[in-house]
């Protein structure tokens, strides 16, 4: 398998990037990250990495949902795989676990759920990253 | 009540009554309103909005009855008495079918008069205080819920993500002893978070977002799912489920997940509170509106004293043999999606030899 790819990690909570940060580094990924959406779109634009990591629940409310609508009008960032990671289903359309209400609602490949075990984690970003 | 005076609008085309009430009410603290019939009487509700309205029930014009129907569809916490004039007990009783509070046969005293009133008044405000009490507990559960979902449930989401990068490996080797105490203190966030989850689909769960949200669902299919998913649970526990064939069933109109949930969570206490060699049978039947499905075990059973209560949130019966009860929010979350969806659910027992839930759900 191709090593060394790069993932971005956008989530606004220090201590769940710092562990996904352990396991990505673990399975030999390059791993960069920002706490808010901002500077995450803006190391998005300048370093475009293989995969975004991109919480739900940010700031005053669900900005990640607003990030990925942003960043796929973006030529560039059309075809990036992401995987969206959320802590809470109910307030962001999602109903039941898996099970995404509005599928057209969120541009988004795949999702995860905190916490996430490192064995699933690893082998939904293998199998997007295969797939870009 | 001290600050304001509470308002009473007197509606009565008998201008010696009027005048009466107003002395007798003023004198007692109250703001009083005059007015002599019925339509001007509808317009100073809008206007002042008042706490109570003495209505005479017999004046020319709009009649007393088409006054009360009207002002209490302007103002459904609105307290209103009738003065009959001719102490007839037909035109009370109908008005009080209609909504007034109470009514008051002329003629009367002063003093019946202000006992009649100060009652309204009290009445009143206890409305006004409940409904406000109600918002607030629905404010509150609002808020609490977003709150639980956020500052609740992010650290502990953590904690088990560090967990988890520990004893896959990814910070290094530890003991078995220490990947022992690890395991556990997993298990603990483990069920934490489990509780917070239940906790939330509890307040989740409401009518209206069921019924928009209604399909087919076929008995057959549903349990299908089920039994794979609570099969090795089962078979640890030496449990044999026993899933009669489904498929005549005609389907019932609900939401499939909400249905998993629901009859999971049965199944799921069925299996915890048998016996090594027990078994849970399923069957069903079909009625004239509804689809009645029987979850019926061989387990430890509930007395019957506690029976009424095992649909309440965080009651618990009896410990099962063997194994941490839950935070009792299964059968509460059970009931609940039932509820929402127009059926029933009922527990019949015989402490010692088993339950049997019957869950009538209507037919799509």
């Amino acid at each position: 398998m191709e090593k060394n790819r790069n993932i971005l990690v956008v989530d606004d909570d220090p201590d769940f990037v710092d562990a996904i940060r352990i396991i990505l580094e673990g399975a030999s990924y390059s791993v960069d990250f920002a706490y808010d959406s901002k500077s995450g779109y803006e190391k998005l634009m300048s370093n475009t990495p293989d995969l975004l990591l991109l919480d739900v629940m940010m700031g005053r409310g669900a900005e990640g949902i607003i990030f990925a609508r942003k960043m796929r009008k973006e030529e560039k960032l059309k075809k990036l795989p992401v995987l969206m990671i959320t802590s809470i289903r109910e307030q962001t359309g999602f109903f039941f676990p898996g099970q995404v209400e509005h599928p057209h609602f969120l541009p988004v490949d795949e999702l995860v759920e905190k916490p996430v075990e490192a064995k699933t984690l690893l082998k939904k970003i293998e199998a997007l990253l295969v797939k870009a | 009540m001290s600050e304001k005076k509470p308002a009473v609008l007197v509606i009565d085309d008998d201008e010696a009554i009027r005048d009466s009430c107003s002395q007798v009410l003023q004198k007692s603290g109250f703001a009083v309103t005059l007015s002599s019939d019925g339509n001007e009487g509808l317009e100073k509700t809008m206007a002042m909005k008042p706490d109570l309205v003495l209505l005479d029930l017999k004046m020319p014009g709009i009649g007393g009855m088409e006054v009360l129907e009207k002002m209490l569809q302007l103002d459904d916490q609105i307290v209103v008495i009738v003065i009959t004039g001719y102490p007839t007990i037909e035109s009370a009783v109908e008005a009080i079918k209609k909504g007034a509070y109470d009514f008051l046969p002329k003629p009367f005293t002063g003093e019946e008069l202000r006992v009649v009133v100060r009652r309204g008044i009290e009445r009143r405000n206890l409305v006004i205080e409940s409904n406000q009490l109600r918002r607030e507990k629905e404010r509150l559960e609002k808020n609490f819920i977003s709150m639980v979902s956020h500052q609740l449930r992010s650290p502990l989401a953590n904690v088990q993500q560090y967990f988890e990068v520990i004893l896959q490996g990814f910070a290094g080797d530890m003991t078995p002893k220490q990947r022992e105490i690890l395991e556990k203190q997993q298990r603990n966030v483990t069920e934490l978070l489990k509780l917070i989850e239940d906790w939330l689909s509890m307040a989740r769960i409401d009518r209206e977002v069921v019924q928009k949200r209604l399909q087919s669902v076929s008995p057959a299919e549903l349990f299908e799912g089920i039994r794979e998913a609570l099969e090795p649970m089962a078979a640890k526990d030496n449990v044999q489920l026993k899933f009669a064939s489904l498929k005549a069933l005609p389907c019932a109109s609900a939401v499939p997940e909400l249905m998993k949930e629901a009859f999971s969570n049965l199944i799921h206490n069925a299996v915890k509170y048998n016996r090594p060699g027990g078994e849970v049978s399923v069957t069903g039947r079909a009625g004239d509106d509804f689809v009645e499905i029987e979850i019926a075990d061989t387990g430890i059973g509930i007395e019957e004293a506690a029976l009424p209560r095992i649909f309440d949130e965080f009651f618990r019966p009896q410990e099962a043999p063997g194994e941490k009860t839950g935070f009792g929010l299964g059968l509460a979350i059970t009931r609940k999606i039932i509820d929402a969806h127009s059926g029933s659910i009922h527990a019949s027992s015989t402490p010692g030899r088993g339950t049997t839930f019957t869950v009538l759900l209507p037919k799509a």
